[in-house]
């Protein structure tokens, strides 16, 4: 079984070697660990901010850092796990005035298109943000944080990423006031190397 | 005249459930006002705060009434309502007591859900006791709301009864539980 994955790879590594472009390497977000978070934010009232989270979502992304216009990322939200720290409020967040997650219990974001400026370490995402039933395409403003080994054998990429959506857009009903129409999402991801 | 005899009800009983009557029916009201105010509504925290608070009170309330039941002499049939009628009208009061303390309950878990105390109008506060997954606290909401309607159907049961032997009937099942009975014992 070793030997033959150990035979296996060595055939992709030459084939690599050989001149076919490098592929990009496949991360899994590691929710597991908890060194990724979905956050949001709201202002209230137009005179504070209000943050809470998605506490389960799972997704991976590929990634070359010599050609990170190649890159894919996928996720898909729990959205039963909203929580902003307030029993009610969050009841309130999974009913039909908000995210319907009976109706709509996932939340899924899928790219389409990496636009890279001039450092390579910031772009935008553009995808498919899908939530309470409405698809719409959106941009994620990323940045990347770092890569490297860790210390238990693995290999690690990590990025944040920063976009915003109106509520009205996603059909979401309530209407929390002319200050508090647009939700920031916040994102922090790390990946480890499959 | 303060104790339930075999005669008739006491004003303790009488007094508890013509408080508890009102209670039970406005805060059904309140329940269902409450969840369709707009955020802007002055009401949108006060009335959950209050929903909150009476429904702390209709326990404590409700459990003191069970307590005084058990621990009193319970009045005798009136002797012209037949055997079948009387055990209608104690399923529909075990129906009430349940019901109640069901809603009451499940409200509790609801508020509490994440760690916070229920409070009473901030005077003090019902800690919480187990925090519930996002599952089950919609699961108590589905709860709280159908017994509420189920309970609000049995009130109407349970009124109707007594006004039917009032009226109709002419016996005195309302009165008994509008005038102390005389004896006391």
């Amino acid at each position: 079984m070793f030997a033959k994955k150990h035979l296996a790879a060595l055939v992709i590594s030459s084939i690599g070697l050989i001149g076919l472009p490098a592929l990009a390497d496949n991360y899994t977000i590691d929710t597991k660990g908890a060194h990724a978070s979905i956050n949001f934010s709201i202002k209230h009232l137009g005179y504070s901010i209000l943050t809470g989270r998605f506490d389960t979502f799972s997704g991976e992304f590929s990634y070359d850092p010599a050609k990170p216009e190649a890159s894919t990322v996928n996720v898909t939200i729990d959205t039963n796990s909203v929580n902003s720290n307030h029993a009610e409020r969050d009841k309130h967040l999974r009913s039909p005035d908000f995210l319907n997650v009976e109706k709509f219990p996932k939340a899924t974001f899928v790219s389409k298109k990496i636009v890279v400026g001039s450092d390579k370490n910031e772009f935008d995402i553009v995808g498919d943000l899908t939530l309470n039933g409405v698809t719409k395409s959106v941009t994620i403003d990323v940045d990347k944080i770092g890569e490297g080994k860790d210390p238990w054998g693995g290999y690690r990429a990590g990025f944040e990423g920063e976009t915003e959506i109106k509520l009205k857009d996603f059909n979401i009903k309530m209407d929390l006031g002319p200050a508090s129409q647009v939700v920031k999402l916040q994102l922090h991801v790390e990946g480890i190397k499959k | 005249m303060l104790k339930d005899s075999t005669s008739g009800y006491g004003l303790v009983t009488i007094v508890l459930h013509w408080v508890c009557a009102p209670l039970i029916i406005f805060l059904f009201g309140l329940g269902i006002y409450m969840r369709g105010l707009d955020y802007y509504s002055p009401w949108y925290h006060r009335g959950p705060d209050l929903h909150i608070a009476l429904g702390l009170l209709i326990f404590a309330l409700m459990f003191l009434r069970l307590l005084w039941r058990k621990s009193n002499q319970n009045p005798n049939a009136i002797p012209t309502i037949s055997q079948s009628n009387l055990w209608a009208a104690s399923i529909v009061k075990v129906f009430l007591y349940v019901g109640v303390f069901i809603i009451c309950i499940s409200g509790y878990f609801i508020t509490t859900a994440e760690g916070t105390g229920a409070s009473f109008f901030g005077l003090f506060s019902i800690p919480a006791s187990v925090e519930f997954s996002a599952n089950n606290v919609d699961r108590l909401g589905a709860i709280h709301k159908y017994c509420a309607w189920g309970l609000m159907g049995i009130v109407i049961l349970h009124a109707a009864a007594a006004l039917f032997h009032h009226f109709v009937k002419r016996d005195k099942t309302l009165v008994r539980m509008l005038k102390p009975t005389d004896k006391a014992d």
